[in-house]
């Protein structure tokens, strides 16, 4: 009865014809063509897990519950986001504007930022759109994708009479201090050489 | 150009799929009251686990044995890897913890296809003079794809099934729904 594969036949070849092989009973189980009584194959039905199998089954199932609770919030944003793109590519500027909006704040990868950036100029909402070509700035962006925030850039300046910075919340006055232009001090030649520079008079 | 890696090694790094798949076969005999004689539920040779069984009582039965690890190790390894497969579907960046559910995912969702031996002991069951047309116009079809599943296992076939189902799967759906 070596297990050749994973799934096996148990076909004993010589069944002992007299008595349960397990127990010795005399009344042979009639479910079964093993020579075994009905209680030994109930309790052959009935193989134990091990309690490490049993453990990491446990393990598994507390990964699933884990796994499901994560997934309950991204399922949402995942949803959102393709909704948003979905508008995005039918150029319903505002509703994408709105879905978009809602997962920026998780997904700020610079491809959703310039997409809701795009929605947002495109819908009118003008200093979103400045706050969000400002969170890009100094990122390292691929050709495609700078050559998109110029095209955004411009957009807005275009849409705006102010630069779309003098959108963005009001920084406090700053005052320069007055300008006072630095001086240079006159040379005066120390009163002492000191004697390693003596070779050099 | 095709990597060819032992099995072993296989086996060795996506160990908690093998012994999901093992245990989906003892579960699935304790449901159908078939007697168990053995179970492996992880070994470094050849092949990676095993359950020995009696002869199920019906055909039916001998087919739920067989399938059983196909069902759950998919749903199994699907339900686990679900949030990973939604982070890559929403373009996110994945954390340390989805690194380990995705392995995880990945590896039971893996060992999801039944092996050649399930296949021919199905086999054998399905040509038996007792099994229904039914059953033989279900199962027969079923040991077909096992056997491709087998031969197209060495171009990666059980990997790249895992991978579509933790990974693409969860993608496509949203894609669908939204």
């Amino acid at each position: 009865m070596a297990p050749a594969s994973d799934d096996v036949f148990a076909e004993p070849k010589e069944p002992p014809p007299e008595a349960c092989v397990n127990c010795g009973s005399k009344d042979f189980s009639t479910r079964t063509k093993m020579p075994v009584c009905e209680p030994c194959r109930m309790g052959l039905v009935r193989y134990p897990f091990p309690g490490w199998v049993k453990l990491r089954a446990g393990v598994v199932c507390l990964m699933v519950v884990v796994s499901l609770a994560l997934s309950r919030e991204r399922v949402q944003e995942a949803f959102l986001l393709s909704r948003a793109k979905r508008m995005h590519q039918q150029q319903r500027w505002e509703d994408a504007y709105r879905l978009y909006h809602q997962v920026v704040v998780s997904h700020n990868d610079t491809d959703t930022l310039l997409a809701y950036a795009e929605a947002a100029v495109d819908s009118g909402h003008y200093e979103d759109a400045a706050r969000t070509m400002e969170t890009l700035g100094g990122r390292r962006a691929q050709r495609h994708q700078v050559a998109r925030a110029d095209a955004i850039s411009g957009r807005l300046r275009s849409a705006l009479p102010v630069p779309p910075s003098m959108l963005l919340s009001p920084v406090p006055p700053f005052a320069m201090p007055p300008h006072v232009p630095p001086t240079i001090a006159p040379f005066e030649a120390p009163a002492e050489i000191p004697s390693q520079f003596q070779f050099f008079r | 150009m095709f990597i060819i890696i032992p099995g072993f090694v296989i086996s060795l790094l996506t160990f908690p799929g093998v012994i999901v798949h093992e245990a989906a076969h003892q579960l699935m005999c304790r449901l159908t009251s078939t007697p168990v004689l053995g179970v492996c539920y992880f070994q470094t040779g050849n092949p990676a686990g095993y359950v020995i069984h009696d002869t199920p009582s019906s055909g039916w039965r001998h087919f739920l044995i067989s399938v059983a690890p196909f069902l759950i190790n998919t749903i199994a390894g699907f339900l686990i890897a679900l949030p990973v497969g939604l982070t890559i579907a929403s373009n996110s960046t994945p954390g340390p913890l989805d690194f380990l559910l995705g392995w995880l995912g990945l590896s039971v969702t893996m060992h999801a296809f039944p092996s050649t031996g399930d296949a021919s002991s199905l086999w054998h069951a399905l040509r038996a003079p007792s099994s229904s047309w039914l059953l033989r116009i279900v199962g027969f079809p079923v040991v077909g794809v096992i056997y491709l599943g087998a031969v197209l296992s060495v171009f990666w076939f059980d990997a790249i099934y895992g991978v579509a189902i933790c990974f693409a799967v969860p993608a496509a759906i949203v894609a669908a729904l939204a």
